[in-house]
């Protein structure tokens, strides 16, 4: 999907987050840009501890100590994310932005029938007490979750249903931005392929911006507009989603690539990427993924390499490039 | 998997790093270090605390530090050796206390089924009972000494470390690791020093040492009353002695206020070192701490949002 408009929903610029330790701080994100488009899917891809999910939870300003934001910018519509206090925290999230966590399905509570869930959290920011049960009922059969079962507990539910619980939670306040962070994580393919193609459809009929953020990069490209790809608390290339498919610029987004197995008879063997992540505590001088790379050259371990453009929206972090 | 989740500090090593970066822990084993070389050493130094040294009730001079009582005796050789017992009292009594609750918390836990049921009702007998005034009953009946005290301690004092052991080893006891070890074969013995009571050792520090304040705090307190013997000489029995002569109607400060102020201080020694142990075997903390100090040295304050500290400040 192109968008016509030109001014993005959510302009991260330059963000750095760091996690203080007693060993020193640990670098999260390292001066990371990256916009989002209003009613766009933007994928992120990466490594666990690449520093995918704290960037989505320093956008709500949800990380838990000891993180602490050391620099850049988050704008949101205008307004300035890093500036606002508690209270205006409040009102940012659920009712602007939303996220569905990495256990969403988990943070039901119990003793409480699904529908009541929905319903509280619509009470809370201001709905009255009979649109509040009426919406309730909306939502989930929004997410393909019958009215007869709004009296259920989280426990008389499937993990896949629990999962679009919480999908619906997210979507209640209709905000502009909904975060996933790997929805699907703990749920088959077929459960998995459903819930992302509902969240494709509720996104197209809706309109609200989607981050989603998840280890399974060919489900992400399918899905997804755009996709931005971290290494080891840096982006290593951002771009539309069919042209890294089709032609993916940064040796790493290659590698991830090549670790899928094809499905046709015939095809390509999946390879894996030789080596582990690095630790972020003393990162690999250079371009950070260069003890890994298959075809660093001299510069590689010397210089960060910077942002080159090499098409519209796509931006790769490469010395091969440009 | 030994002791995974309480953090993997282990070493001497490490220990003596980890108690030194934290100011409680360092202040509580330097309180606790000097009462321990003064109940050791410090009756070598000290004569006879019998003795008749002078008049009674004489404050405290140059021959005399803390002045005598009123009995004429000397209080700095009192409180000396009275340290010696009270505290020799004190970590016995803490560490039985912790022992018994262990040996009969974890089993009931572990076991399960009617062990549980037979051993829960014990223990939560002894907790209905009221402490304290058991003790004083058990203490009148018995004949008086330090081993009775101790004793008397043990009796009202294990019951609430086996519960919460109990508890503890209820949780463990569904653990992975633990089904692991039952289906690999593992003794039950086995599975249950090596495998949990590891993943128990920093909350059973917390009740030795918890269990030690209470010791010397009862002990003193019944001694006090005139449930210990009366002619030994601890820092219960100088407080008895000081009642005993009137020392608040006469003023005579010296003969209790020493006393009482290394009760005081022993108590808080060890409840420093507690909280700083907390923090020492809980990473979390630890690092919460860290992420405050570069809060504060920044002039922010922790709220509820992740704080932005910009680069140029």
């Amino acid at each position: 999907m192109v968008t016509r408009n030109p001014e993005p929903l959510l302009a991260v610029r330059n963000l750095s987050v760091e996690y203080v330790t007693d060993r020193g701080p640990v670098l999260a994100i390292d001066n990371v840009s990256l916009n989002v488009m209003p009613g766009e899917i933007l994928g992120i891809a990466g490594e666990s501890g690449s520093g995918k999910t704290t960037l989505a939870e320093a956008v709500l300003r949800i990380l838990p100590p000891p993180a602490v934001i050391t620099g850049g910018e988050i704008v949101l519509e205008g307004s300035d994310v890093l500036a606002m206090d508690d209270a205006e925290l409040r009102e940012l999230r659920w009712q602007r932005i939303s996220m569905v966590f990495q256990s969403a399905m988990d943070a039901l509570n119990p003793v409480i029938t699904i529908g009541e869930q929905i319903a509280d959290t619509l009470l809370a920011h201001g709905v009255g007490a009979e649109d509040a049960r009426e919406r309730a009922v909306e939502l989930l059969e929004m997410v393909g979750i019958p009215p007869s079962r709004v009296s259920a507990y989280a426990h008389q539910l499937s993990g896949g249903m629990r999962q679009r619980v919480g999908i619906a939670l997210a979507l209640a306040l209709q905000p502009s931005l909904v975060i996933l962070d790997e929805p699907t994580t703990a749920l088959d393919v077929i459960v998995e392929s459903q819930i992302l193609s509902r969240i494709r459809d509720l996104q197209r009929s809706l309109g609200f911006a989607v981050i989603l953020i998840t280890h399974d990069l060919a489900r992400m490209l399918q899905v997804s507009d755009r996709v931005a790809i971290f290494y080891a608390a840096r982006l290593a290339e951002v771009g539309p989603a069919d042209e890294i498919r089709r032609a993916p610029r940064h040796p790493y987004t290659e590698g991830l690539l090549n670790a899928f197995p094809s499905v046709r008879p015939g095809g390509k063997e999946p390879a894996s990427i030789p080596g582990l992540p690095p630790s972020l505590l003393r990162p690999p001088p250079g371009c950070r993924f260069h003890p890994r790379c298959p075809r660093a050259f001299d510069p590689c371990s010397k210089q960060t390499p910077g942002p080159t453009k090499i098409g519209p929206g796509h931006v790769v972090r490469c010395h091969l490039v440009g | 998997m030994s002791n995974g989740a309480q953090g993997s500090t282990s070493g001497f090593g490490q220990w003596v790093e980890a108690i030194r970066s934290d100011r409680r822990a360092v202040f509580g084993v330097g309180v606790l270090a000097f009462f321990v070389l003064v109940g050791i050493f410090g009756p070598l130094f000290v004569g006879d605390p019998h003795e008749l040294v002078g008049m009674p009730m004489q404050p405290p001079s140059a021959e005399h530090w803390l002045g005598t009582t009123g009995q004429g005796e000397d209080v700095l050789a009192q409180l000396v050796v009275g340290t010696r017992v009270s505290l020799l009292i004190g970590f016995c009594v803490g560490l039985t206390v912790v022992f018994v609750g262990a040996l009969i918390g974890v089993t009931a836990g572990y076991f399960g089924g009617r062990t549980d049921g037979l051993l829960s009702l014990l223990f939560n007998v002894f907790l209905v009972i009221p402490g304290l005034p058991l003790a004083i009953v058990i203490a009148a009946y018995l004949p008086s000494g330090p081993l009775t005290l101790g004793f008397v301690l043990v009796v009202t004092g294990w019951a609430w470390n086996a519960r919460v052991l109990r508890s503890q080893t209820l949780a463990l006891r569904n653990r992975d690791f633990v089904a692991a070890a039952v289906v690999s074969g593992e003794s039950s013995l086995r599975i249950i020093t090596r495998e949990m009571l590891p993943m128990m050792t920093s909350l059973m520090v917390s009740q030795v040492i918890g269990g030690t304040v209470y010791a010397i705090g009862a002990q003193v307190g019944l001694e006090f009353l005139g449930l210990g013997d009366v002619s030994a000489v601890t820092w219960g029995t100088n407080l008895y002695w000081a009642q005993n002569d009137s020392a608040l109607l006469t003023g005579a400060w010296w003969t209790f206020a020493p006393t009482g102020l290394s009760v005081a201080l022993v108590g808080f020694g060890l409840t420093m070192l507690n909280s700083g142990f907390d923090e020492i075997t809980n990473p979390r903390l630890r690092l919460e701490r860290a992420w405050r100090s570069y809060l504060s040295a920044r002039g922010r304050t922790p709220g509820r949002s992740t704080p932005v500290v910009a680069e140029s400040e």
